[in-house]
């Protein structure tokens, strides 16, 4: 098996009740699950069941209740909010179900806003080229002057899909990444995830409700009322499906 | 794409909110830079009254009241280090008086008439502002050149002829028992030649005020000639374009003691004739030597002798009161003569003089011509009854009763005619029935032996005591001695040691630098920029409020964009600082179109401070001037302002996750946040409510049972009002709580609104807390109004009880407490208006020149006028009423009745010290001086001294300068003649306007101007009370922009709502039930604002309803709520419309 990029042991995690005399919610209750490096896995799972926090807490943007996430051999529980930030700029590329561009930039602009808060000048001139070349990758090196409100809804996600890739991280994360798009749209930009992420030799995590996109994937875990189900479980309803 | 070119993209495309930010800092720094700019107009416009006032002086030499040579301006300028052609001198001859016109129609109330030399116009501002081509020739003989506001004021032009009365000098101080006191002005009918404007002079005076002083010039030869004072002048002048002031003051000083002799200072020495050749003897224009005269010549080893001559109404054998019983010789000189220091005189004539008066308590010598006219001899027992100077300016007939050591002929020694000063009215008369002394006399009494006498033997003293027993009998402030005799040789050696041992300073003779104190007094008593800006605070924080939310609605628009950055390794700081970037950059934007608008502000401003407001500056005419510092400053102060508003507001932003802030749910926590706990804090509510409201409910009670000063009474009740604001407002929190937890099922779209409010509690109370924070202090600062007392009588009140207070251009040198005093100025009770005032009564006050420290002078204070009062007068009438005061025993401030805090004037403070009271609000604010504190004085004869404030008054008609005892001020200045401030208490059942009528008219003559307490204590408090209205109205304003603020807080929570609005709009409500759902919603909140900080100035403005009447008092309550009412219902309407444009439905379609 090859080297695991993350690992996360028994995380659970609890969001306060809304009302009082109302529980806290456990959406994650537990979890243990390992990514590989250079793979590419699934979440699947009802509404609710806790995917898209999974997705965030594997990305440093939430901070498990209890449990650890050790992530290309960084623990981001001993990670302050700055090297969390310093390390999902570096070694985590997220799409989103919803591309969140700036309105205000371009296609281009927009993929090089990860690399803005560079302190070298050097390296965020570095990477004006290479996000040329992944938009050329992505068929949208004559739309790159354009803004969002400009771009189709697809040509918008897969920008957003260069954009997670500007830094080469090693861990890139796809939350719903077609769920806002066509059939056609769809299947175009989960061809361009995984095509992407294994050019670039990133580890591809995906939160999703198409088995067709999961399929893409090397491997389908399913996420059911906070709990992972057993890898055999996922490959059975790979079947099913 | 760089950092800085992510900010740029961002305000570019985020233009349209942005606009919004940038208007928001643009009136905020409007009104900052306005305020800044207020304040820099009113300093620039003192310093323009300033420069206008002294033009190019640098120094005057002053000698108030008395009167030098009129040369010595051109000796000084010999004395000078070099001829500057820079240098003007120019000598004066400066009276008080006042001016009518012919027809008597128009008059001004104090006059200064200059009589100048044409050098004095050199000096004219004009001359340094170069706007003069030619100096303007001095007035010809008999006519005048006028200030164009006097001008203005008596409706006069060149070739007006105006009445002026002068106040007439006279060389001996008016209070001496001997003064002429019945030709105390004169009346002169001049022609006007010219017109005086600012730059030319019309504005010159020495004394710190914004109001110009009316200024009659004329010829100074002319009026030396007019006013009998050839010679004579009482400044001069002294302006120095390429030196310092400080530097021409230490040469002027220089110059001034060098150039000063006897002459200077009244005194001549004159070579006596005849028997009396190779003695001369030392006399003075004031009649009385100074006392550092005599102290010289006693330390003196030239031997001399001093001589102190009286007159002596009656000498009688008759028992005193007993008329008719015995013998009496009218009207005599007696002369006390002795040996002055230890060092016998040198000459057998003055060693016969001394003999001749005798010696010890007992000698007291008469001359044969008295002693055949008395029919009495050595060892008889007689009368002297002479007239004494009483402390109310009342002549006292005194008595001494003496035994006659020996009779001497009148011849020799004992017939020497020189003994007798040079009286006024008295020695220049050919004989004794021309006599006009400044005494009363019965010229009916002279006989004819006594007109013999005088043919025969002028005033030639008919009686000698020894000086001691004369000085105990007549000495008085102004000297003790009326010539000092020696030979001619000792008197020389005597003249060199008075010139090194006495300066001019010894002399009444100063020289002040007025250039500095005049530039000093510029600056602006009362800061008008941060008065401004506090009295602007409403409007300048309901801008920053409206920019900090505009700009944070901006970003919560922006919030997944947010969510984004932070997704991909934007740390929070870096998000942070793009905004900040944007922010800064907004500020920058709004605070230059501020700076331009601050400007137009200012103009706003200052046009209703010359019209409107114009109680608040005093009715100075303010010019605009505005420093390029200020501008800056107030841009800067506005960026910063701005910028710390929006950090404190868009806090809370970050405080959401990213993955709150990426999803669609943004506000969630806020929604979590606000929902958890509530019962908790709702409890907590109703418990602060109570507290509050029990509080303000115990404050109020007291308040209203408490026999408490207006003032406190004023302040507890608006204290109680702001507890029971914050009852309100803790009431509203816990049934915005409760709304927001109710389990019982919404049975209409009202308690649907009303539940919505209770979402966000802490939106929905800031709305409502500022809303009726805001109400409440707009509405009841008036609450600080001051108001005249109802009853002017009441003795602790700002009156004192007293009906009316006079100021008399002219001192008053008659008792106006006494039927004699009153009498003098044909006030008898033959006539009816003497009988109008039988039972009124009069303190008199003295008072010393110098700056007003009222209220109404915006300048410095340096050195405020004095007052000066027998505090007994006021103490025994228990006038006015302390708030605090500093007795010499305790060193921390304690109350005392005014019964007994009067006396601190009379209670010893330590040497060289003089207790004043002054009025609390004056030494506070105006004096910028708590109790302890002094200013430094100098007197008459040069010496420093500290008046220290030791006690305060609460309000009172006496603001503006310190009260002082009459007998310490007498002491340090004993030229300071008569009286010019009368406080007059009235009876309740006598006519006040009578009282008005009789002394207005009896008093015309020294100017007498009387106004009624109460309308003095108004003009002081319109002040106090312009401010609040300009607090209420830019208040107002602030609260009307703060509106706008309901207005966004409406727009954020329908964004926020969107969905749930397009789920009501998908189960059936039409537009028209939204919109009605959202207004209802935020009209709840601001009607509870409103509720409350209404109700709470009612409560606040109750003590107000009896003075002021209840409809005055609640129609600016009613309007304030009102204007304010229709206001947010505007903007939360418009912001409804505006929000629900887009369709709700759409909402749904995002999600």
């Amino acid at each position: 098996m090859p080297d695991v990029l993350a690992r996360l042991t028994g995380v659970t995690k609890r969001f306060g009740a809304l009302a009082p005399g109302v529980d806290d919610t456990e959406v994650l209750r537990g979890v243990d699950l390992s990514v590989a490096a250079g793979t590419s896995t699934a979440i699947v799972g009802p509404s609710g069941s806790g995917k898209s926090t999974l997705l965030h807490i594997l990305g440093g943007l939430l901070e498990p209740t209890s449990g650890s996430v050790v992530v290309d051999g960084i623990d981001l529980a001993q990670q302050s909010a700055d090297e969390r930030a310093a390390f999902r700029n570096r070694r985590v590329g997220f799409v989103f179900q919803s591309h969140h561009l700036l309105p205000q930039c371009s296609a281009l602009e927009n993929v090089l806003i990860p690399t803005l808060i560079d302190k070298s000048r050097a390296e965020r001139e570095a990477a004006i080229p290479r996000a040329k070349s992944l938009l050329e990758r992505v068929g949208l090196a004559s739309r790159a002057d354009h803004r969002p409100s400009e771009l189709s809804g697809g040509e918008c996600q897969r920008v957003a899909v260069v954009r997670a890739l500007i830094r080469e991280p090693a861990l890139l994360l796809a939350d719903e990444p077609t769920g806002s798009l066509d059939a056609e749209a769809s299947k175009a930009v989960g061809e361009l995830l995984v095509e992407m992420a294994k050019a670039h030799g990133a580890c591809l995590v995906t939160v999703t409700h198409s088995m067709q996109l999961a399929k893409r994937m090397d491997r389908i875990v399913e996420l059911n009322d906070g709990r992972l189900i057993p890898s055999e479980s996922a490959a059975r309803i790979d079947t099913d499906r | 794409m760089t950092f800085t070119g992510l900010v740029l993209r961002n305000l570019r495309y985020f233009w349209r909110s942005h606009v919004g930010v940038i208007l928001g800092v643009a009136v905020a720094t409007a009104v900052i830079v306005g305020a800044l700019a207020v304040g820099d107009s009113v300093r620039a416009s003192l310093s323009d009254i300033a420069h206008r006032r002294i033009g190019a002086i640098d120094v005057a030499v002053l000698s108030g009241d008395r009167f030098f040579r009129d040369d010595l301006g051109r000796r000084i300028e010999r004395s000078l280090p070099s001829t500057e052609t820079s240098r003007t001198v120019a000598t004066t001859l400066d009276v008080r008086g006042f001016c009518k016109t012919t027809s008597g129609e128009a008059r001004s109330a104090i006059a200064n008439v200059h009589g100048i030399e044409a050098s004095f116009y050199r000096l004219a501002p004009s001359v340094r502002a170069r706007s003069l081509q030619q100096d303007r020739a001095a007035p010809s003989s008999g006519k005048c050149h006028v200030d164009v506001h006097l001008a203005k004021r008596l409706g006069i032009e060149v070739g007006s002829t105006i009445l002026v009365r002068v106040e007439r000098p006279s060389a001996m101080p008016r209070d001496m028992v001997m003064a002429t006191i019945d030709d105390v002005s004169l009346a002169l009918r001049i022609e006007v030649e010219a017109l005086l404007g600012d730059d030319e002079f019309g504005r010159f005076g020495l004394v710190a005020s914004q109001v110009p002083q009316s200024n009659v010039f004329v010829a100074l030869d002319w009026l030396q000639r007019e006013l009998d004072m050839q010679g004579r002048a009482n400044a001069v002048y002294i302006g120095d374009e390429r030196l310092a002031a400080s530097d021409v003051e230490r040469q002027a000083q220089q110059a001034l003691e060098a150039a000063f002799d006897l002459e200077d200072a009244g005194l001549h020495v004159e070579q006596l004739a005849g028997d009396q050749t190779g003695l001369a003897e030392l006399r003075g224009r004031r009649v009385f030597l100074d006392t550092a005269i005599m102290d010289v010549a006693r330390e003196a080893q030239s031997p001399s002798i001093g001589i102190l001559t009286y007159f002596v109404n009656e000498i009688t054998t008759a028992v005193s009161g007993a008329a008719g019983d015995g013998r009496s010789t009218p009207y005599s000189l007696v002369s006390a003569i002795g040996t002055l220091g230890a060092v016998p005189p040198s000459d057998t004539r003055l060693e016969q003089l001394v003999a001749l008066a005798g010696a010890g308590p007992d000698a007291f010598v008469i001359n044969d011509w008295l002693a055949h006219d008395l029919e009495i001899q050595k060892g008889a027992e007689i009368e002297l009854a002479y007239y004494v100077m009483g402390n109310e300016l009342e002549l006292r007939t005194a008595r001494t009763r003496v035994r006659v050591s020996d009779v001497v002929t009148l011849s020799g020694v004992a017939a020497d005619r020189t003994l007798m000063p040079d009286f006024p009215g008295l020695s220049d008369k050919g004989n004794c029935r021309d006599w006009e002394p400044g005494i009363p006399i019965d010229l009916d009494r002279i006989r004819d032996t006594d007109e013999r006498y005088w043919d025969d033997h002028r005033g030639t003293p008919k009686a000698f005591l020894p000086l001691e027993r004369g000085r105990e009998l007549w000495g008085n402030r102004f000297g003790s001695l009326t010539a000092i005799r020696a030979t001619s040789s000792d008197m020389s050696r005597l003249v060199d040691a008075w010139k090194t041992r006495l300066g001019p300073r010894d002399f009444g003779v100063t020289v002040r630098d007025v250039r500095t104190p005049a530039l000093a007094s510029s600056t602006s008593a009362t800061d008008f920029g941060g008065l401004f800006a506090g009295l602007s605070f409403f409007l300048i924080v309901a801008a920053l409020l409206l920019t900090a939310l505009l700009f944070v609605f901006g970003i919560e628009q922006r919030k997944s964009e947010i969510g984004t950055l932070l997704a991909i390794g934007y740390r929070v700081r870096d998000v942070r600082w793009v905004l900040r970037l944007e922010a800064l950059v907004l500020a920058g934007l709004g605070s230059v179109l501020g700076a331009g608008l601050g400007i137009l502000y200012t103009r706003l401003v200052l046009s209703a401070l010359t019209t409107i407001w114009s109680d608040a500056v005093a009715s100075a005419s303010i010019r605009f001037g505005v420093s390029p510092g200020s501008v800056v400053i107030g841009a800067f102060a506005s960026i910063l302002v701005s910028l710390l508003a929006i950090a404190f507001v868009s806090r809370r932003v970050f405080a959401e996750s990213a993955t709150e802030l990426l999803s669609s749910r943004a506000g969630a926590g806020d929604d979590r946040r606000s929902l958890t706990n509530v019962g908790n804090n709702a409890d907590r509510s109703n418990l602060y409510g109570i507290v509050a409201g029990s509080a303000g409910l115990i404050i109020v009670v007291v308040a209203s049972t408490s026999e408490l000063p207006a003032v406190a009474r004023a302040g507890a009740f608006f204290g109680g009002g702001a507890c029971f604001l914050m009852a309100g407002v803790f009431v509203v929190r816990a049934w915005l709580g409760q709304t927001g937890r109710a389990t019982r099922p919404v049975r209409s779209t009202f308690e649907l609104a009303l539940r919505n409010a209770g979402r966000r509690r802490g939106r929905s109370l800031a709305a409502t807390g500022l809303i009726a924070a805001g109400t409440f202090l707009v509405a009841a600062i008036q609450s600080q109004r001051l108001e005249a007392p109802g009853d002017v009588r009441q003795r602790d009140s700002g009156t004192g009880g007293f009906v009316f207070l006079g100021e008399s251009t002219l001192p008053v040198l008659r008792d106006l407490g006494s039927a004699a005093g009153l009498a003098a100025f044909g006030l008898t009770n033959d006539s009816v208006e003497g009988r109008a005032l039988e039972r009124a009564e009069i303190v008199p006050l003295r008072v010393r020149e110098g700056d007003d420290a009222s209220c109404l002078n915006l300048g410095e204070t340096r050195a405020p006028q004095l007052f000066a009062v027998r505090a007994e007068l006021l103490a025994e009438r228990r006038a006015f009423r302390f708030a605090s005061v500093l007795t010499p025993e305790k060193a921390t401030p304690t109350n005392e009745t005014a019964d007994s805090a009067w006396s601190l004037l009379d209670a010893d403070y330590g040497p060289g010290v003089v207790p004043a009271i002054g009025d609390a609000a004056s030494v506070t604010w105006t004096m910028k001086k708590s109790l302890g504190d002094g200013y430094d004085y100098v007197d008459e004869f040069g010496q420093r001294y500290e008046v220290r404030i030791v006690g305060t008054l609460e309000g009172s008609i006496l603001q503006g300068a310190l009260i002082v005892s009459e007998a310490r001020f007498l002491r340090r200045y004993p030229s300071a003649s008569g009286y010019r401030m009368f406080l007059v208490d009235v009876p309740e059942v006598t006519d006040d306007a009578a009282v008005h009528r009789a002394l207005t008219n009896g008093l015309e003559d020294v100017g007498l101007q009387l106004t009624s307490t109460k309308d003095r204590l108004a003009a002081l408090d319109s002040v106090q009370n312009t401010y609040l209205v300009i607090f209420q109205i830019l208040g107002g304003l602030g609260l009307l922009l703060g509106s706008a603020g309901l207005g966004l807080v409406v727009l954020r929570n329908i964004l926020e709502r969107r969905a749930e609005l397009g789920l009501l709009a998908a189960v059936g409500y039409t537009p028209g039930d939204l919109r009605r759902l959202v207004v209802r919603e935020h009209a709840a909140l601001l009607g509870a604002g409103l509720v409350c900080g209404g109700a709470a100035a009612i409560i606040a403005l109750v003590p107000t309803f009896g003075s002021r009447g209840g409809i005055p008092v609640l129609l600016p309550v009613v309007v304030i709520v009102a204007v304010l009412g229709a206001s947010g219902v505007l903007w939360v309407v418009l912001a409804t419309r505006a929000a629900m444009r887009a369709a709700p439905l759409a909402a749904l379609r995002d999600e």
